[in-house]
């Protein structure tokens, strides 16, 4: 039963409007346009990349002034994507954008943008992303929070799909009464070796297991400090931590903002199926301060960043300078060889910090910074890259005039993200950057959001990005079970 | 006669209503209006659809959402009282209805005591509007979903209510127990199966949810968004009052037919009961109102302002003595030039703490707090209080503002346009985020602006760590180290030190009032050396042209002659003549 009577005219004038509905807004600009030998403006820069077949589409903003866009993505069999939009605001269909790039491997991506003004249009320069062959890990794991100075309240270990928008929760502290959840830590991007931090009155490092997750309490008596910075051992039997006694202080001068100084810092050795933990013997005359543990690939080397311990009188915490080290370890016997220096980065008047090797390991790619451990507030703090065949040790063509910090390996060596504060200067945004065999990195560019205006909005940071291969889910009521249990405690262990 | 009689009386409850609700809006606009002043500068409303999301991921959000919206409205007090007048009157009006349809008689006296007990938590400023929204929001929908309730409809109700529980948390078990009571009391066909539906789909949703949906603990799942905190410490009374509330069908039906016989007689005196709530309401918010947090509220107000001049008019003029209240005297003092000149006006603490808040726990310290900081420049510290009260009790207008232009002074502009874009994504200050969108990469619209440039030539040159727990330090360090002297942190030091009676000290800090360009000292500075110049108690130092004046001169002896006699009422003299000199503090102010 109809209430209003269709009139065959009327009819017409629906199939009209209806047309110009379908028609009228993804109208092209066809054969009428205008050349302007520039690129467009476009946020984020999505231009002359290198990108991993299974990332996730890159939206993107046209930063160009325009009643009317079109864009046009094409690969070189003539596959493509039309968009048109009357925002600017490019948000390419997911499915669509996974078949060109299922179908462009290894080929280009061409990229024609329109921009309509009044009844001209106008075609920009076209721009082209490589789409490269070998895959990025599926999975990106990072907190999220406020980049604050004490104070924390909302923490959030996300994991995004690098295939797609889609994202949930690792840790949500809102679910155990805010406690700090810091530190996770996969074991070469297998999450079936998986930890985290979680500090507060439900405490403990969380370990997953095959049998789910627990909580244990690392610190015994014996250690004077807890259990902080984590690195698996590839065989999934350890994991090294340092111990940091940490400080924070906070600047006055508008280019600085906060400093986090170690006031002493050790390294440690936990047995995972002994539930034991122990000293990494590397400093019996107690006068360094060591930090940040890392594996070589073969499980045969620790790395770790070192630096004379800090004068607690005279405080001067500018001349804190940190080299990497690497010491020789034997699984079997959980025995530590002698140490050998690996960079001298105080000889150049700077430090080191966060050494990561990639999976093959060829490549140590390190933070490199004026002073301290904490580059993170380091706006000087730079990416570089030590070649592990010859120790040789260069710049890497993708830092930026802000910090470029944290950073991980793809399993398959090709692709490493880090984090960076070039957007404004305070909030860490991932980037991802190709990496191929000789260490040679391409333009890198910010992990897409199915908003891309996101980061402009978006005040929380991205820290400790950390790539896996396969999914780590754990509900709320896992997280709650775990938390609110017993924790294990480990056992001291002088490793006699 | 007696039609008229009648007719008038049919209209009592309605006069019964407007006459509360004139006296609800009576106090909060003549004595409370304070209450919606703090809790608008308690939180920003962000109109975004990324902000409303944040929303969702709890039970009870989406009421908190439409209660932040209309916190918002706050902005303009008045407005807000109005809102949550009708509240409160649709709490009674809601309540006496729901009592009449199960007893039949209309029922005045709880209701209006619900509503005064509402009113009178209102009258506490840390008690929110969510509290009072979710309950009339429950007796508005039973009320009005009661009118259309069948035996079909009650299973629609009792499957879809986790979805009420979403919208409004724990408020909505009002609505369940509400639901429960209609079935047992209309017992008709499934009654109980209705019953264990709306209480079996609950305890699953719950279950779901708890395990697999909110990542929240199991406590605020069952209670949010109602808290200690949201209700000013008044959770007994509220969930007293809840529960009457709640009871109040129950009660009205099962009252003696003796009680019932008699109401029945006495129509008149029924409607006008609520006339004896009235009295206890005026008595007990006249117990409530407090001339401090009147007084307070209003400083704080004109402190955002900028109204620096009316700000100390005010404190002087109502003789303020709250500690927040003169820690914001003293920046509108130093902001007009008048900290060394007028200070011992009001009364000071000791230690400072009128001076400079230190870092702490608290967050109403942390509020105001980083205020010190940003006008002698310490633009990163002032930053931090800001950002650090964001990070633990979320967006808070005057916090964003204070993030923008601290940014915005730095230089951090990319930052900066967050913030800025915030401002203008809400209903009441898109107007400032316009203003500061302007100033984002303009240095020479930045340098010229009165406030941000003059703040932004005081920043340090020198970098140095903050101690937060002794802003002194921080003083010495700007005095010692900046080239050019910061005339607004010379005058906290030297205020400090005044306040501390270290007159010495005080006397090595003259030549950074000449350095600083001071054509004459400050009153205070030249009472306070006056002893040392005239008396030749320690060193002078040398001084190119700052001298203290005759006046100073003369008046000093007058002090020192009364002070040495041994005139009994010699204390009574002296702060009649001298009772705001920096003399009379140094011998009688404790």
């Amino acid at each position: 039963m109809f209430l209003i009577k269709i009139e065959p005219m009327n009819i017409r004038k629906i199939v009209f409007y209806l047309l110009l509905i379908i028609y009228g807004c993804s109208s092209g600009p066809g054969k009428n346009y205008q050349t302007k030998d520039e690129l467009p403006v476009i946020y984020p820069d999505y231009t002359g990349l290198s990108i991993p077949y299974n990332i996730a589409p890159l939206n993107f903003k046209i930063n160009e002034k325009g009643d009317d866009y079109y864009v046009e993505i094409s690969n070189e069999a003539g596959d493509k994507i039309e968009i048109s939009q009357e925002d600017g605001i490019v948000k390419i269909p997911e499915s669509k954008w996974k078949d060109l790039l299922e179908n462009s491997k290894g080929e280009s991506l061409t990229y024609s943008v329109y921009v309509k003004k009044g009844n001209k249009w106008t075609k920009y320069k076209e721009f082209s992303n490589r789409v490269m062959s070998d895959p990025i890990d599926p999975f990106l794991y990072y907190r999220l929070l406020y980049p604050s100075f004490q104070k924390y309240k909302d923490i959030r270990i996300v994991q995004r799909s690098m295939e797609s928008f889609s994202e949930h929760y690792i840790v949500n502290n809102d679910a155990i009464k805010h406690n700090c959840a810091n530190c996770h830590s996969f074991n070469r991007n297998n999450p079936k070796d998986f930890l985290i931090h979680v500090r507060g009155n439900l405490g403990g490092t969380f370990f997953l297991k095959e049998d789910g997750m627990k909580k244990y309490n690392l610190k015994t008596k014996e250690m004077t400090g807890g259990a902080v910075y984590p690195r698996w051992h590839p065989s999934g039997d350890y994991v090294a931590f340092s111990s940091n006694k940490v400080i924070q202080h906070f600047h006055t001068i508008s280019k600085k903002r906060i400093e986090v100084v170690d006031l002493a810092s050790s390294l440690l050795l936990y047995d995972v199926n002994r539930n034991e933990i122990m000293k990494i013997p590397v400093d019996s005359a107690k006068q360094f301060m060591d930090t940040y543990p890392e594996w070589s690939p073969d499980g045969k080397y620790l790395y770790f960043c070192r630096a004379p311990k800090i004068n607690q009188k005279k405080y001067d915490y500018e001349s804190i300078k940190y080299n990497l080290y690497r010491v020789p370890f034997d699984p079997a016997t959980r025995k530590f060889g002698s140490v050998q220096l690996v960079f001298d980065a105080a000889a150049n008047g700077m430090s080191v910090s966060m050494p990561r090797v990639s999976p093959d390991g060829k490549h140590l790619v390190i933070t490199y910074h004026n002073y301290g451990c904490f580059p993170i507030w380091h706006k000087e703090a730079d990416l570089y890259m030590i070649n592990l065949d010859d120790f040789s040790v260069s710049r890497m063509n993708i830092n930026s005039d802000f910090t470029d910090s944290y950073h991980t390996w793809s399993a398959n060596n090709r692709w490493m993200i880090f984090s960076s504060k070039r957007g404004d200067g305070l909030t860490a945004r991932p980037y991802i950057t190709y990496v191929d065999e000789e260490g040679r990195t391409t333009k890198p560019f910010v992990l897409p959001q199915k908003d891309p205006l996101f980061y402009t909005y978006f005040v929380k940071t991205f820290n400790v990005p950390e790539l896996a291969e396969a999914d780590v889910w754990l509900t709320p009521g896992q997280l709650k079970e775990v938390a609110y249990s017993d924790a294990i405690q480990a056992k001291w262990s002088d490793n006699n | 006669m007696s039609t008229v009689n009648t007719k008038l009386i049919r209209y009592i409850p309605l006069v019964m209503y407007v006459i509360f609700f004139s006296i609800i809006i009576y106090y909060f606009f003549n004595y409370f209006e304070y209450v919606f002043f703090y809790q608008e500068k308690s939180k920003l409303f962000l109109t975004t659809f990324f902000d409303f999301k944040t929303y969702l991921d709890r039970p009870g959000g989406l009421l908190e959402y439409v209660s932040d919206f209309i916190t918002s409205l706050y902005y303009y007090p008045r407005l807000g009282a109005l809102i949550v007048a009708g509240e409160i009157i649709l709490i009674v009006l809601f309540s006496s209805l729901t009592a009449k349809r199960y007893s039949g008689r209309n029922c005045y006296l709880i209701p209006f005591v619900i509503g005064g007990v509402f009113f009178f938590m209102h009258l506490n400023h840390y008690f929110l509007n969510v509290n009072t929204l979710g309950v009339m929001l429950q007796l508005a929908l039973f009320y009005s979903v009661m009118n259309f309730s069948s035996k079909k409809t009650g299973y629609i109700i009792a499957i879809l209510f986790p979805l009420w529980y979403y919208v409004t948390g724990v408020f909505s078990g009002i609505f369940m127990i509400l639901f429960i009571f209609d079935n047992l009391i209309k017992k008709e066909k499934g009654y109980l199966f209705r019953i264990i539906t709306i209480a079996g789909v609950w305890a699953i949703f719950f279950f779901i949810g708890s395990n697999l949906l909110f990542y929240k603990g199991t406590s605020e799942l069952l209670y949010g968004p109602f808290t200690y905190v949201n209700c000013g410490g008044q959770e007994v009374l509220f969930v007293y009052t809840v529960l009457l509330l709640i009871l109040l069908p129950a009660i009205s039906m099962s009252l003696p037919k003796s009680i019932t016989g008699f109401l029945d007689k006495k129509e008149l005196a029924l409607k006008l009961a609520p006339v004896i709530v009235f009295g206890l309401v005026i008595f007990f918010s006249g117990q409530r109102v407090n001339r401090g947090n009147i007084d307070y509220f209003e400083v704080e107000k004109l402190f955002y302002e900028g109204k620096y001049a009316e700000l100390v008019k005010y404190n002087y003029d109502h003789q303020v003595l709250n500690r927040l209240s003169l820690f914001l005297n003293n920046i509108a003092l130093s902001q007009t030039g008048q900290l060394l000149n007028r200070m011992f006006y009001f009364p000071q603490d000791k230690n400072g703490g009128t001076l400079f808040l230190r870092w702490g726990d608290d967050n109403e310290i942390r509020k105001r707090g980083g205020y010190f900081y940003y006008f002698i420049g310490m633009v990163n510290e002032a930053h931090r209080w800001a950002f650090e009260l964001m990070v633990v009790k979320g967006y808070m207008p005057e916090q964003i503002k204070m993030i923008a232009k601290t940014e915005i002074i730095n230089g951090h502009y990319n930052s900066a346009r967050k913030y800025v874009d915030m401002l203008k994504n809400t209903l009441f200050y898109k107007d400032t985020g316009k203003k500061y969108e302007k100033y984002l990469n303009n240095e020479k619209l930045i340098n010229s602006d009165p406030e941000l440039g003059r703040i932004r030539r005081l920043l340090p040159r020198h970098d140095f760590f903050v101690n937060p727990e002794q802003p002194i330090i921080d003083l010495d360090m700007i005095l010692k180290y900046e080239k050019n002297i910061n005339v607004r942190a010379l005058e906290y030091q030297v205020a400090y030190l005044l306040i501390r009676r270290k007159v010495g000290a005080v006397v090595s800090e003259l030549p950074l009032f000449e350095r600083a360009g001071y054509k004459k000292l400050p009153v205070y500075v030249a009472e306070a050396v006056a002893p040392f110049k005239f008396l030749n108690i320690g060193k002078w130092p040398e001084l190119k042209y700052l001298k203290i004046s005759d006046d100073v001169r003369k008046r000093f002896y007058e002090f020192n002659k009364i002070q040495n006699s041994k005139k009994p009422n010699k204390q009574q003299l002296l702060f009649n003549k001298f009772g705001f000199t920096y003399w009379y503090y140094v011998f009688y102010r404790k």
